[in-house]
């Protein structure tokens, strides 16, 4: 802090010579016109990348790469449906208008080529259990994921060799549902699409979002992007730790915090929050549309205010939505 | 720097990453000792998942070709054209047969294997590129522009007290954020410059300065909204790649190795803060020059130890034989020159950071007027070269093809 004070108050005479215009006048509007054009470029950009109009919260309709499914909600963790992420706020909602969940299936794969893409997501799993016991750092969201599914069409030769990568990883947990109920393998297979909709919804909102709030009211524009930015770098930050730390025993280690963090008490499922947690951006998304309009339950802030901060402090590396999180409350620590 | 440190480890394990020496030290903290792990270079993935990207880029035309093109797509010069192949190796094994790698010159470390950190810390040279012939690409804008750019940027970060990992993270972001676009006009290179260091302070500071601040440095030039938009821009043209190896970073690796006692301990700073001082300065100087972006961070570092050191211990502490460097250092000799004659500046200090960490915050110095006495001087080298060509092999000023581009840079 007392570095963060000198900063404020230091000498006027030294800031003022590092004050300066380096090139001239800016022209501010020819300026402003340029940096909006370029965002809407980079949005349309992500449009056709992901086959999802990201500004109004839909998939793309027509014969796209991708085809968007609904899943129900109560196949993802329920940290995801009990809260929602609304520029710098976080809403409590309640149980009432359960939201609806969206994962990606590549359409143009061949039949079997579903398969190993399926695989090649649980690799990537893992990491999302340690990285949520882990301080986030900055890496590019949207790279992972996105080129996983990049490359189950244009390399086919890569696929066997990232599947039998990815085998040891799903042994543990079929290991485990293998003594459960059928309802685990479902879920198994359902953490399959959501984990190629993660790679998706971080790294395009983090483009679509700006121009947003632009198209929709430009006289709000400062305001607004400002509001935008912060949960932008926010949800960057959890990637990396997945790709930092794929150390499977690592793994097990942090999913047992996980586990703790979000207190759930069936066990067979403990296995499975690391994974779901990397395949509910969608969920976060459509859940934030359809329950704004919600009411509060009473009941609710009793155990609102323990829960959003252990949470929060334990998945720093959860994907973008709940990474996001994170930044709102840091900020008025700093 | 124990108090320092501590409270960097409890802030943030990133800031910690981005230093040479000190990353070190993050991995130990989150590690137990002495149990074997592999280590994956968060890097190395993203490199493979980019091979993927690019080949699936290149299929798609783009529409706007004025105005950016995308970094995969970009051509690289013919020396760079190797570094590429090497960015995307099939196998590990592929590197070492196209070059051999240079011999590691870490002690042995007690938390990780030193070849595998050493191995990641090479391969950070692979995948950061940069475009020594980015003016091409901005016929508008000259070289004069850039140093005037990167010498601000060095007194902002003095006057917010800014650790030098901050600021050549700052002109990483920058040298690359211009690779990838073209046709960038000179009102916008104040706001790319500003935009870089906020994104590099949110990186590397524990307590980094506040937007507006930024915003209020420029004069007007730049509001905080505009800083904003870019910073997006710039994240996404780099692909949200912000963890380079920097220049600051391999030279404290090397002084550091070059002190390391008996003892073994590296974490902490073994060297004399003085030497570090010099050795920076140099480096503050040529990376102001465009010609720096001809050769990797590692081989800056070594050239600019070379001159206030040996041969011998160059070799020692950064795994280079002088064939490697040998071009660096010559074109380093009238930046080299100018430096020793300025004098060797006193250890700033600062108030509020302590004292062992002085050492490692930005300073500034006239280092556009000794830009132009090293260009000079360099014209002057070159005139001198060609009437008068020395014997091979001895160490000689650059040559006189460089005498073109310094006249060109002087204007």
């Amino acid at each position: 802090m007392e570095r963060l004070a000198s900063s404020d108050t230091f000498p006027v005479i030294a800031r003022s010579s590092a004050c300066r215009s380096l090139f001239g006048p800016v022209d501010h509007e020819e300026l402003g016109r340029e940096l909006r054009m370029r965002l809407a470029e980079l949005n349309a950009e992500d449009q056709n990348r992901w086959d999802f109009n990201f500004q109004q919260d839909v998939p793309l309709r027509g014969p796209g790469r991708l085809q968007w499914m609904e899943v129900d909600s109560e196949s993802v963790p329920a940290f995801y449906r009990e809260t929602v992420q609304v520029g710098r706020c976080r809403l409590q909602l309640g149980p009432r208008p359960p939201p609806v969940a969206v994962a990606v299936i590549p359409r143009s794969g061949p039949p079997a080529g579903e398969g190993p893409d399926g695989l090649e997501e649980a690799p990537e799993q893992p990491p999302s259990a340690p990285a949520s016991a882990v301080v986030a750092e900055p890496t590019p969201p949207a790279t992972p994921a996105p080129a996983s599914d990049l490359t189950s069409d244009p390399i086919p030769d890569v696929t066997p060799v990232a599947t039998s990568d990815s085998t040891p990883d799903p042994i543990p947990d079929v290991a485990t549902q293998d003594g459960e109920e059928q309802v685990p393998e479902q879920v198994s297979e359902q953490v399959s699409e959501q984990g190629e909709e993660s790679g998706a919804e971080p790294g395009d909102e983090l483009g679509a979002e700006p121009v947003s709030e632009q198209g929709k009211q430009q006289g709000a524009e400062p305001v607004e992007e400002k509001d935008e930015e912060p949960v932008e770098e926010q949800g960057a930050e959890p990637v990396e730790e997945k790709d930092e730390e794929p150390v499977e025993g690592q793994n097990g280690e942090l999913v047992e915090e996980q586990d703790e963090n979000q207190e759930l008490k069936d066990q067979p499922l403990s296995g499975i929050p690391g994974r779901p947690a990397a395949g509910t951006a969608a969920a976060n998304a459509n859940g934030a549309i359809k329950k704004l309009s919600g009411p509060l339950i009473s009941g609710e802030p009793r155990t609102a205010p323990p829960r959003p901060g252990l949470a929060l402090s334990g998945r720093p590396g959860s994907p973008s939505p709940s990474g996001a999180s994170p930044g709102p409350r840091l900020l008025p620590w700093h | 720097m124990p108090r320092e440190r501590k409270e960097r480890d409890s802030k943030d394990h990133t800031k910690m990453k981005e230093e040479g020496g000190s990353d070190l030290s993050v991995r130990s903290r989150k590690r137990k000792p002495n149990v074997p792990v592999f280590l994956q270079d968060p890097d190395e993935e993203i490199a493979k998942i980019d091979k993927t990207v690019k080949s699936q880029d290149s299929s798609q035309p783009w529409d706007d070709d004025s105005a950016c093109v995308d970094p995969c797509s970009f051509i690289p010069t013919p020396n760079k054209e190797e570094d590429n192949e090497l960015e995307y190796p099939k196998t590990a094994f592929q590197p070492r047969k196209i070059r051999p790698p240079r011999a590691s010159p870490l002690p042995v470390l007690n938390w990780a294997n030193r070849e595998e950190v050493w191995r990641i810390m090479l391969n950070k040279e692979k995948t950061y590129l940069r475009d020594e012939h980015f003016l091409q690409r901005h016929p508008l804008l000259q070289a004069r522009m850039r140093a005037v750019l990167l010498d601000w940027l060095m007194e902002v970060c003095e006057v917010y007290k800014l650790h030098r990992e901050t600021f050549y993270l700052a002109q990483d972001f920058f040298d690359r954020y211009m690779a990838s676009q073209q046709n960038i006009i000179k009102t916008l290179l104040q706001l790319i410059g500003i935009s870089a260091l906020f994104i590099a302070s949110k990186l590397e500071e524990i307590y980094p300065p506040k937007l507006h601040q930024f915003a209020y440095v420029t004069d007007g030039a730049c509001s905080g909204d505009e800083i904003l938009t870019m910073e997006l821009m710039m994240m996404k043209a780099l692909k949200w790649r912000l963890s380079p190896l920097t220049i600051v970073s391999w030279l404290n690796v090397y002084v550091q190795v070059a002190y390391v006692n008996d003892t073994g301990e590296v974490l902490m700073p073994q060297y004399p803060q003085q030497v570090f001082v010099q050795i920076a300065e140099l480096l503050d100087l040529c990376v102001l020059d465009v010609g720096c972006l001809e050769f990797p961070y590692g081989v800056l570092a070594a050239s600019a130890l070379y001159h206030f050191s040996s041969l011998e211990l160059m070799q020692k502490v950064s795994g280079y034989q002088w064939c490697d460097i040998e071009k660096c250092v010559k074109w380093m000799v009238p930046f080299a020159m100018v430096i020793r004659e300025m004098g060797s500046s006193k250890l700033k200090h600062f108030r509020g950071v302590p004292m062992e960490d002085s050492h490692n915050i930005q300073t500034h110095t006239n280092s556009l007027d000794l830009l132009d006495k090293a260009q000079a001087k360099k014209a002057i080298l070159s005139e001198q070269n060609r009437i008068s060509p020395p014997p091979s092999g001895v160490l000689t000023p650059p040559h006189s093809s460089k005498k073109q581009s310094s006249e060109q840079e002087t204007e």
